[in-house]
């Protein structure tokens, strides 16, 4: 990233430092030290900016809301480093609400300082964003590898006739990309493209979703209602998990090629359509056939093109690129000002086996721009070990306890979730506890977890 | 292959059942209730659908639930019902022994307390039927004050249940006779609880009025009382509702320093949860995140913490970041199933819609049907209907569904009407 000297700016009580800037100075760190807010603003305010500021909480007139909007003046162009003279769990709340990290225990140590900015983006290598590729400017499509190009060869091939298309992937590999492109490429471009996932929904609503309804034909249907079949009339319908059918609806499909026609729920007559149908799965829909899960007349008819994507783990020349772009994308939605990757980072996402495939990829990013806390996106920030975003409660249990945590923590931690188990029955939580029922009460009382059931809550 | 299916009527072999199937193979029966309950605890989304598009609209039907694992676990299952069932039994037995000793008070008194566990199990209908019992003791008493803690419970039941109008007549006759027999503290609940009442209709002048009668109450009542703060951030949360931000603000100040003069360690998640939410109405979603976080910090209560997870919720989202809104409220939704508070999933979906709507995601308007849903099996008041009805509205207009959105957007209104009216009875 640069070999250049680190900036700092620090605006410490007079007790925080010893002689700091001297000892940072012969380890490539410039600090400039301030002791008052009015200096402070003035130095931050000034062009060139600073690529650390750190803050005492004991400084004269340093509070949150101050700490918060230097938070929001830096906005991902430095990082923020807070230090205090006592450790309070207030302090470190607020260390971590701002991104600072480790909170720093005052007199800071030379050593201590050292190691909380080194151990921040901005002094390794990577690779800068201005590296990100171009989308592929038809598909929109990104990914240097050997597979994206062949997918790039077959929707120029297959883009511009009528026929349906099944795009073949693990989820997450980026079939509606692939999809919106075929369409982007048709004949039928200028029409709609509409998409509808058939595994999203209840049965009733999706029949009432992609045939529409006349009037009073379902429960609380007050008027015609057009489905999206309809909707995509001249351009193209995109059936996303089209292995969700059900053996009804998936007959229904099938007068799409045979009679190209539909009918609305309610309705008797049938309804011309002429659309392009796509369709997706990450399932093999001729094992499917096979099972007798799926009907082999509608599969014949879907498959008559396919695209197959392979997974992001075996593309692995894709997923700079796509983080790149993804990055970027997501620091301009933000505003945040970010740079690039670090190599530790770029290592990181190389080595992880992406089950998710392009959309985690995509999620990482956008969780990594917000949490950055200079203009580098560090390995710190790719939190992949956050875990998935539906982790339930009984996994994160298995997982365990940072080893962080006081005892205190854990232990009112635990009986909060014996109560919870006894549903407040002190006898009983205090049985699987093995401790006295008084001792139980008291230390309910000490972590404030007696429910609080005041008529004066709010409403 | 079985019919009783669910997503898309897909078939679904394996191990594994979604709670939807679950439903519609069991019948339902009171006797089968912990059962269900039990199913619905540990129910988890399938972690192999998880990157899948459907994935991202899934909501509490779509969990999946393995029997044999519930099976394993069945012995403590029942040992749960049974050691309930007892405590019920005894409880009845108690009642009726204190009624033949003449003790009616007492009896009332072993039916109110009943009824308070089913209140915190959320066994709402159940927690009525004891109280019903129990005021018609009353009727008995010579001392009527004694009968006012019964009518304390039957109001807050009465208001959770929507019943507006029968929890208005419950804390009317207990600030009367409170009043009147120099019983302050149970008037003053009573005052409060009216108050509680009008902001639940949307009557912001009658509600002043009601708070205004309880502060009144509290300055003849010596000695430091909860509802020193409680009124105050009461007060806070109307002149939110009604638009009055920065007075709000001054209110909630107040009642953070009332709060903190009595040492009231339970107010910081309640007073930090409403600073955030009037920030949000300021249009500081920013701050009302961190000051969502600095609640979520110190809430430990499962019902307070899906609240204060839905509302950090929509301050990520008023912040566009769509991907932490999802997130938290995932979070909020896992807490709700795990705790058994499904009650409070409405809300939660209510924001998965918003946020599946700001995603321009066409399958989102599943969470507003679900939440719709919920609202419904588990009888929850007409205003929780109402407050999914008004984004599902806005988010149908989005999709361009003009007709649909009027239609919701026409009974919302209908039900926010009929509160005003006093309805809710």
């Amino acid at each position: 990233v640069t070999e250049e000297q680190t900036t700092a700016l620090a605006l410490l009580s007079t007790d925080a430092d010893g002689d700091l800037g001297s000892v940072l100075r012969e380890g490539g760190i410039e600090l400039h030290t301030v002791r008052s807010i009015p200096d402070f603003r003035s130095a931050l305010a000034a062009p060139g900016g600073w690529q650390f500021v750190l803050l005492s909480l004991g400084a004269a007139g340093v509070d949150e809301a101050f700490v918060r909007q230097v938070r929001d003046r830096l906005a991902g162009s430095g990082s923020l480093v807070l230090s205090a003279p006592a450790f309070s769990l207030n302090a470190a709340s607020l260390a971590r609400e701002v991104g600072s990290g480790d909170l720093l225990r005052e007199p800071i140590e030379s050593r201590q300082l050292e190691r909380a900015l080194r151990d921040r983006p901005g002094s390794g290598s990577g690779v800068a964003l201005s590296e990100a590729p171009a989308p592929d400017r038809v598909a929109g499509l990104v990914g240097p590898s050997q597979a994206m190009a062949g997918i790039l060869r077959k929707l120029a091939e297959v883009g511009d006739t009528a026929a349906p298309v099944l795009v073949q992937g693990e989820a997450g590999t980026g079939k509606e990309m692939v999809a919106r492109a075929l369409h982007a490429l048709g004949r039928r471009r200028n029409g709609l493209f509409v998409p509808v996932n058939c595994s999203a929904l209840p049965e009733h609503l999706l029949e009432s979703e992609l045939f529409g309804h006349e009037r009073g034909a379902v429960e609380g249907a007050l008027a015609r209602r057009i489905g999206r079949i309809e909707r995509a009339e001249g351009g193209t319908l995109f059936l996303e998990e089209v292995d969700g059918l059900s053996p009804i609806l998936q007959s229904r499909v099938l007068r799409i090629f045979t009679e190209y026609s539909i009918e609305r729920v309610g309705g008797g007559q049938p309804v011309p359509i002429d659309a392009r149908v796509v369709a997706s799965t990450d399932r093999d829909l001729d094992e499917l056939v096979e099972r007798g899960e799926f009907r082999g007349d509608l599969a014949s008819r879907l498959t008559a093109i396919r695209i197959e994507i392979p997974p992001l783990r075996e593309r692995t020349e894709d997923i700079v690129p796509l983080a790149l772009h993804f990055a970027s994308r997501f620091a301009e939605r933000y505003a945040r000002k970010i740079e690039g990757i670090t190599d530790e980072a770029i290592r990181l996402l190389e080595t992880h086996g992406w089950p998710g495939n392009v959309l985690e990829l995509r999620n990482v990013l956008d969780r990594a721009v917000l949490r950055a806390r200079g203009r580098w996106i560090d390995a710190g920030d790719l939190a992949l070990d956050a875990g998935p975003p539906r982790l339930s409660a009984r996994s994160q249990a298995d997982a365990g306890y940072p080893p962080t945590r006081s005892l205190a923590d854990v232990e009112r931690d635990h009986i909060r979730k014996v109560l919870h188990y006894t549903r407040g029955v002190m006898g009983q939580a205090a049985d699987i506890l093995g401790i006295h029922r008084n001792t139980l009460t008291r230390k309910v009382d000490q972590y404030g977890l007696r429910e609080e059931s005041a008529e004066g809550e709010p409403a | 292959m079985s019919d009783v299916t669910h997503r898309g009527g897909g078939i679904h072999v394996g191990a594994t059942l979604s709670l939807d199937e679950v439903r519609a193979i069991l019948p339902e029966l009171d006797g089968l209730r912990p059962l269900l309950e039990r199913l619905e605890q540990v129910a988890e989304p399938d972690a192999s659908r998880r990157w899948a598009g459907s994935a991202e609209v899934e909501s509490l039907g779509d969990r999946r639930v393995d029997p044999v694992e519930v099976d394993r676990e069945l012995e403590l299952l029942v040992q749960e019902v049974r050691f309930e069932a007892e405590r019920s039994f005894r409880a009845g037995l108690r009642a009726l022994r204190k009624v033949s000793e003449r003790d009616l008070e007492g009896a009332a008194s072993e039916l109110r307390l009943e009824a308070e566990r089913r209140v915190r199990d959320g066994r709402l209908a159940e927690a009525e039927a004891f109280l019903a019992c129990a005021l018609r003791l009353t009727e008995r008493f010579m001392d009527r004050r004694a009968a006012l803690p019964v009518h304390l419970a039957a109001a807050r039941v009465a208001r959770a249940r929507g019943h507006l109008g029968r929890a208005e007549e419950h804390y009317r006759l207990v600030l009367r006779l409170g009043e009147a027999a120099g019983d302050l503290p149970a008037a003053l609940t009573a005052a409060v609880g009216l108050g509680n009442l009008e902001v639940d209709r949307g009557r912001w002048t009658a509600a002043e009025v009601g708070y205004a009668r309880a502060q009144g109450l509290l300055e003849r009542i010596p000695g430091s009382r909860p509802e020193r703060w409680h009124l105050a951030l009461n007060r806070s949360i109307l002149a939110r509702e009604e638009g009055a931000l920065a007075r709000a603000w001054e209110l909630l100040l107040e009642a953070d320093e009332r709060a903190r003069e009595m040492g009231d360690t339970g107010a910081a998640p309640i007073i930090e949860n409403a600073r955030g939410q009037v920030l949000l109405a300021m249009a500081e979603p920013e701050a009302a995140e961190a000051a969502f976080r600095r609640a979520l910090a110190v809430a430990h209560h499962p019902d307070a913490r899906v609240t204060i997870g839905v509302n950090l919720a929509d301050a990520l989202l008023a912040r566009g970041r769509l991907l932490e809104a999802g997130g938290e409220a995932r979070r909020a939704e896992e807490l709700a199933v795990r705790a058994g508070i499904g009650s409070r999933l409405p809300e939660v979906y209510r924001v998965l819609g918003e946020v599946a709507a700001a995603s321009e995601n066409p399958e989102g308007f599943i969470f507003f049907e679900r939440a719709l849903d919920i609202v419904r099996t588990r009888d929850l008041p007409q205003v929780e209907r109402a407050r999914v009805l008004e984004p599902y509205a806005r988010a149908e207009r989005a999709r361009g569904h003009g007709h649909e959105a009027e239609t919701l957007a026409a009974e919302a209104r209908a039900i926010r009407a009929a509160l005003r009216e006093g309805g809710g009875t």
